[in-house]
């Protein structure tokens, strides 16, 4: 009787249960792995700066993924942004009006995402597809011309978003209060889940479609303009395969923290909190215990199906239900 | 001639649990052959779980059935068409993408093989007799069936089904999506079936249907089979209280015959044209329920879609009065600013967020209203008030929308408008699927809605209901209005059919 409570307990709150069965699993696992050193100060602080970048796009794209579109151009927009960053930092000196235009030049490119799904009817994936090939593109070309590299003159001005832990746990922490206040308690979060979940309803109960997915792509947008800082920041320089795969690296962050990629009502902002920590934890204990750097891309691809597979595998057997 | 009667399909302490919940609780039926059986019973009585047994949607808990004396466990659908029994079952059971042809004879594409390539024209052909045979002229068999409409395309599903020869041919609550002429396609087919000695078992709300058609009624109350009942003992009164198991009362519709309204006009429609309407014009006043009847494609809902700023009027407008301020509705946002509130036909894909909470779909609707920010207490409070006034049963207002029943579900796409403080309500066949029971809450609910103001149209594919709640009727034909019908005791059906036809 207790076993079949719990069973269908876990069926009920499946999301919780990967998003926070995944982090247990992962914080346990390491910690016995790497007895402990994991969590070791120094290592602590490395965490840190690598979950930032991943973090704050990982934020900004629930806001994609509830309402069920599935971006996959972020990583590339972010390394665009960056370039657009080192060049205009080398021409003016000036951080702010850097990473405004980044923002700017991010929003700008979501927008365009937005226009070609709201307004030409075609699938969201495929406008993300070709913003990814345009930014990539974009930025393949102008290294071109520059011997394939294009470095930061004035390094010491944006060092600090790697150096500095404060500014990154700063950024975090904005993004992440931000999201939840947006996503939990606005209107925008809610008729964001209801599109996920049922667009014609939605519709029929007065949600302006297109307003709720400008902003969304707005908010997509804005995080990945302020990640491309630390992107550049902990990259130092712009090479061709800048931002490379951290579309994928969001999936799977989100969907170890419970996020179901059609969106809708069970959406969460703590699937982006935790799955991302999960992980970095995940990648960075891999390193740490030793496991060689070939495998790692590996070893993380047969998570993320094992992830996958359970939580589908759940979906696909169906609950025998009364007609 | 009972004894006469061969018995076909036998169930024996027939038991379907859902996980803990009894479904249906040791139900023993005969089915004859040359019968048609009925079986009614509310919402969750247990009749579309039975008839999913026999023809193996479901599985068996216990208990046994008998197909000609043998003992019959079908493994799949298809074992079970193969033992000669198919299905129409409630929801849509074509593919849109293809076509009627394909459609039919899905599964089944291995007889017009012809040198490894499937022979359209031969299964069309094969189609268009499927068709004909019952009496279906104007479904091309080439047409996809996204192109018909629900009803076209549930006729389609009736030919397949009776292609196969079935010797029991079960009928699952189809009627409510057929308009009367295909009801009539289908009553014919159930009789023919009968006459050729097979069985057939109909499953369905519409008493009247049941008592009309069908030669045993077996009713069901909650899993437990309470009576059978021969053709000769059916009695309405007496059905609907073994339905029930208690009294109904007299006042199942609104009581009174006053049709006179007072009220100020509050929404005018003028010359509305569109794809499907053709000058359309009407009021409706605060406080009247005004009813729209018509058969299907006759422009119906697309009235209420336009009403409600879904529609693209080509011509016309629509206007509301809302205290004294005069407004024209061209979009849903407009229809929302001006009080009025829609619930579609289509419950579960369109009014509600199934997985969605209770709580959640109750404040989508009232989210223009309510401030930028949201707390949580605000929320709950909103939606505890709705779940009070209106008693849905729910485990919380947290439990998903999509494991109520019919009737929670339709209190909660009630209790979205009226939470919002709507003046004005479309309803598109509010009862649709619902069982009589929650029928009369649903009709109490509307006349109580009228007592307090509200302007209700009330759009309809049921004569009875219509008759039995509006002040007024309008009834469409090809897009038009085509006749009107005042509120009175004498009104019946043929008055209404005459203009629909």
């Amino acid at each position: 009787m207790n076993s079949n409570k719990l069973i269908s307990f876990i069926k009920n709150n499946r999301n919780a249960v990967v998003c926070y069965g995944s982090f247990l699993a992962v914080v346990l696992g390491f910690s016995v792995m790497t007895k402990g050193q994991i969590f070791s100060a120094y290592n602590l602080k490395s965490l840190i700066g690598q979950m930032c970048v991943l973090m704050i796009i990982s934020c900004g794209m629930i806001f994609m993924f509830g309402h069920g579109t599935v971006d996959i151009a972020s990583g590339a927009v972010a390394g665009l942004c960056s370039l657009v960053i080192t060049l205009v930092l080398n021409k003016t000196e000036n951080l702010g009006f850097s990473i405004v235009i980044s923002i700017v030049v991010s929003v700008l490119l979501y927008l365009f995402m937005w226009f070609v799904t709201a307004y030409l009817g075609l699938m969201s994936i495929i406008a993300s597809l070709a913003v990814m090939f345009i930014a990539r593109g974009i930025v393949t070309y102008i290294l071109s011309l520059n011997d394939g590299r294009i470095n930061i003159m004035h390094y010491n001005l944006i060092m600090p978003f790697k150096s500095d832990i404060r500014l990154s746990i700063a950024a975090m922490a904005v993004v992440i209060i931000a999201g939840l206040i947006l996503f939990n308690y606005t209107k925008l979060g809610k008729y964001c889940k209801a599109i996920g979940d049922n667009k014609l309803s939605a519709i029929q109960s007065g949600t302006n479609v297109k307003a709720v997915m400008f902003w969304c792509y707005v908010i997509a947008g804005v995080c990945v303009g302020i990640a491309s800082l630390f992107l550049l920041a902990r990259g130092g320089n712009v090479g061709k395969n800048i931002g490379a795969g951290k579309e994928m690296d969001v999936m799977v962050a989100v969907i170890l923290g419970g996020m179901n990629l059609n969106g809708g009502a069970k959406s969460r902002m703590e699937a982006a909190i935790i799955g991302t920590i999960t992980y970095t934890l995940l990648a960075n204990g891999l390193t740490v215990a030793g496991v060689a750097q070939e495998y790692i891309t590996l070893v993380k691809g047969i998570i993320f199906i094992v992830i996958i597979g359970l939580t589908l595998r759940q979906n696909k057997t169906v609950r025998e239900m009364p007609r | 001639m009972e004894e006469k009667r061969k018995l076909l399909i036998e169930t024996k302490d027939l038991t379907k649990k859902f996980n803990d919940v009894v479904a249906v609780n040791k139900v023993s039926i005969k089915i004859n052959r040359g019968e048609i059986l009925g079986l009614i019973g509310e919402n969750g009585s247990g009749k579309s779980t039975i008839s999913s047994m026999i023809s193996a949607i479901h599985t068996v808990t216990s208990g046994e059935m008998f197909l000609d004396g043998k003992k019959y466990t079908p493994s799949s659908r298809m074992d079970a068409i193969d033992n000669g029994i198919t299905m129409i079952v409630q929801e849509a059971g074509t593919i849109d993408g293809l076509t009627v042809a394909e459609n039919i004879f899905l599964g089944d594409e291995k007889r017009f093989i012809k040198r490894g390539i499937v022979d359209g024209r031969k299964m069309e052909e094969e189609a268009k007799k499927a068709l004909l045979s019952i009496g279906i002229e104007d479904i091309e068999p080439s047409a996809t069936a996204a192109m018909l409409s629900f009803e076209e395309r549930k006729l389609v599903e009736v030919a397949k089904a009776v292609y196969y020869d079935p010797e029991l041919f079960i009928v699952d609550e189809t009627t409510t999506a057929l308009s009367q002429h295909g009801r009539e396609i289908l009553y014919k087919l159930i009789h023919k079936l009968r006459d050729d000695n097979k069985a057939v078992l109909l499953i369905s709300h519409d008493l009247q249907e049941l008592m009309d058609n069908c030669d045993v009624l077996t009713v069901l109350r909650d899993g437990n089979l309470v009576e059978t009942i021969s053709k000769d003992e059916f009695n309405e009164d007496r059905i609907k209280k073994s339905m029930v198991g208690r009294e109904i009362k007299g006042d199942y519709y609104r009581s009174d015959y006053d049709g006179k309204c007072d009220g100020k006009v509050i929404v005018r429609a003028e010359n509305l044209e569109s794809d499907t309407l053709c000058d359309v014009s009407f009021d409706l006043k605060e406080g009247q329920i005004l009813g729209i009847a018509g058969l299907s494609g006759s422009g119906m809902h697309e009235l209420g879609r336009a009403i409600f700023g879904l529609e693209k009027l080509k011509k016309g407008r629509v206007t509301t009065f809302i205290s004294d301020k005069e407004s024209e509705i061209k979009s849903v946002k407009d229809a929302l600013s001006n009080n009025i509130g829609y619930i579609s036909k289509d419950r579960d894909k369109e009014a509600l967020v199934l997985p969605a909470s209770i709580k959640d779909n109750l404040v989508l609707a009232n989210l223009s209203k309510m401030k930028f920010f949201i707390t949580k207490k605000t929320e709950k409070e909103f939606a505890q008030k709705i779940i009070d006034d209106l008693n849905i049963k729910c485990s919380s207002m947290n439990q998903a929308v999509g494991e109520l029943s019919g009737g929670n579900k339709q209190k909660v796409s009630f209790g979205k408008w009226i939470g919002n403080d709507s003046k004005i309500i479309i309803m598109d066949s509010p009862t649709r699927g619902v069982d009589i029971g929650v029928k009369t809450t649903m009709y109490q609910l509307i006349t109580e809605l009228k007592k307090q103001g509200y302007a209700i149209l009330l759009i309809s594919e049921e004569m009875q209901e219509l008759i039995g709640m509006s002040d007024e009727i309008l009834i469409m034909k090809d897009g038009a209005i085509s006749g009107r019908a005042q509120r009175s005791a004498e009104l019946g059906e043929q008055d209404i059919i005459s203009y629909m036809i």
